[in-house]
């Protein structure tokens, strides 16, 4: 077995699949939000990291590395069908301007008192709330808010992976805020003493 | 001056690009008077805060099913 020698033995490919195939299938879903797409990057996955074992550096651990293979896969899914598109996904979403604000630009339903936010961040249901609240955006702002907001990309990265410009971008960020703000308002901060 | 909806934009424009002078400006003054805003802007940087703590891979409760599980590992074998 000399050849596996500078494998670490920490890497154990055959178990992959059942220690870490849901978390990574949790987080692929989230971003494609299609459950074929979703179990082939984690797929792809796997197969990029037996290949790239060497890369391994042994100072992450096994499911984080993954991760980040894995989050790269899902860019890549991003920018190859942002591109494929024959028409963007912007203008039909960013016109649904809902009944946030009224015709003088005045809140509908201003934003009110949340009372002990970070108190909700202990709570599952919390996290539940918000997950929920993220997949009922329209598409192009859930992709823009999860890969600015949650990968924690820069405005120009996100624009060129959605092949969007930067105007729009800031337009579909704004968007998914208000939408996102008035969505944890309702169900989550009234009612949730 | 500024309404809710061009302040709310700009307050959110602020945390993905430097504002210009004016535009800094004009969002400052109207957040001076509006509570609302004000209060919209705080919770904006809970949202950030929130969001980067998220972590879909313990969210929710989707399994891949057997049968791709099964593949996977048949895959996986294969090389």
């Amino acid at each position: 077995m000399t050849g596996a020698s500078n494998i670490p033995t920490s890497l154990n490919p055959e178990v992959w699949v059942d220690t870490y195939g849901d978390s990574l299938y949790r987080y692929a879903l989230s971003r494609v939000r299609n459950v074929a797409v979703a179990e082939d990057l984690v797929q792809e996955t796997f197969l990029a990291a037996i290949q790239s074992q060497h890369g391994y550096q042994g100072n992450a651990n096994e499911l984080t590395w993954l991760t980040g293979i894995l989050r790269h896969k899902t860019l890549d899914f991003f920018r190859k069908s942002s591109r494929a598109k024959e028409q963007s996904l912007v203008p039909a979403d960013v016109d649904d301007r809902e009944s946030l604000f009224n015709s003088n630009g005045a809140w509908g339903s201003p934003p009110s008192n949340w009372s002990s936010p970070h108190e909700s961040l202990e709570k599952d249901e919390f996290w539940l709330q918000m997950q929920s609240c993220i997949s009922v955006l329209p598409e192009a702002m859930r992709q823009s808010y999860m890969l600015r907001e949650f990968d924690g990309l820069d405005s120009e990265a996100v624009a060129e992976i959605l092949n969007v410009t930067s105007n729009n971008l800031w337009v579909m960020l704004s968007r998914a805020r208000l939408k996102l703000r008035h969505c944890l308002q309702t169900h989550w901060f009234k009612g949730n003493k | 001056m500024l309404n809710c909806e061009q302040s709310a934009s700009l307050s959110s424009q602020r945390m993905d690009r430097e504002l210009k002078f004016h535009e800094k400006a004009a969002l400052n003054m109207h957040l001076l008077f509006c509570r609302f805003c004000k209060k919209y802007n705080r919770q904006l940087q809970f949202l950030r805060g929130v969001s980067r703590q998220f972590d879909a891979r313990e969210s929710g409760h989707d399994c891949l099913s057997e049968e791709a599980k099964e593949r996977m590992r048949e895959r996986l074998k294969n090389g």
